[in-house]
């Protein structure tokens, strides 16, 4: 049986356009570089964002060039792809 | 994977077997409790620490209860910080981290029998 | 393709960029929303980290400068929520 492991989704994303939400308000989009054991993740040219939970707003709060490092600690959730169109 | 590795230490599977009894009721479990093969392609409700509610079909899972979701919905909050119902923005196919994971329960087979609103 | 396991064998992709960026500006954000623009003095697993010659702002450079540290700034790497090429 086919089965669908979750860091092997991220490790595929590897590459890709990724949009990753923090457990606060904040959220990142950018392409996904690499990540370690812990889900600390690397993106490139990630753009960070403020998202309301209550409207679903997102507010760009700053542009980076060149790679972030994002702690894996108040990582959410992970969307392969980038943002949906809409949000 | 390399802590499992290690429990099949000849060295420490000996103590294991005395204790095995008694383990099984003080340390925590390596298994899940929860077997998610049976929710695969089930739609669960999935709450997170923070407060996040995401609703989705599992395609797929590990031991650390990292999730993987298809057509994931995460339901808003509504002005006075609670979970609203209809107000909800779309994820697709998403990851959600098993470190942040507070409960997870099949859509069907439940139903919202009473809604607390603030006065 | 590198395979979840590989990578704990090989020098970890978080690991490779800590010591590629040491000693290149960079920028941190706290969990707080403070963000801190300086030289990364040094790093470790924990994300402490030491800059030098930072600056102080909220959020982003574009809301006013709080702060300038002339001798070192020690973070704590449980307050860090990222590191950032300048």
């Amino acid at each position: 049986m086919a089965e669908i492991l979750p860091l092997e989704v991220i490790d595929k994303t590897i590459n890709q356009p990724v949009w990753i939400i923090l457990q606060s308000e904040r959220e990142f989009t950018g392409t996904l570089v690499g990540f370690d054991d812990f889900v600390n993740v690397i993106i490139q040219d990630a753009t960070e964002w403020t998202t309301s939970q209550t409207t679903g707003i997102s507010e760009k709060v700053m542009e980076h060039h060149g790679r972030l490092l994002l702690s894996g600690n108040n990582i959410n959730m992970l969307v392969p792809g980038g943002r949906r169109s809409g949000n | 994977m390399s802590e499992r590795s290690s429990e099949h230490n000849p060295q420490r599977a000996h103590s294991q077997q005395q204790n095995n009894q008694r383990k099984k009721f003080e340390s925590p479990k390596r298994e899940a409790i929860l077997d998610l093969a049976k929710y695969k392609d089930t739609k669960v409700r999935v709450k997170l620490m923070g407060g996040r509610l995401v609703v989705g079909v599992i395609k797929g899972y590990d031991q650390l209860m990292n999730l993987v979701l298809d057509e994931a919905i995460e339901h808003l909050k509504n002005a006075n910080d609670e979970i609203s119902k209809d107000k909800t923005r779309e994820l697709g196919f998403t990851v959600i981290r098993g470190t942040i994971l507070v409960s997870i329960s099949p859509v069907e087979g439940s139903e919202v029998i009473y809604v607390q609103t603030s006065e | 393709m590198s395979t979840v396991a590989d990578k704990s064998e090989a020098v970890s992709a978080s690991t490779q960029f800590l010591s590629d960026i040491i000693g290149k500006p960079v920028y941190v954000k706290l969990h707080s929303g403070m963000l801190y623009t300086g030289t990364l003095e040094s790093i470790d697993g924990f994300m402490n980290i030491a800059l030098s010659s930072a600056t102080e702002h909220y959020e982003n450079k574009d809301n006013g400068l709080i702060n300038t540290y002339n001798s070192d700034v020690f973070l704590r790497g449980t307050q860090v929520m990222y590191i950032s090429e300048v």
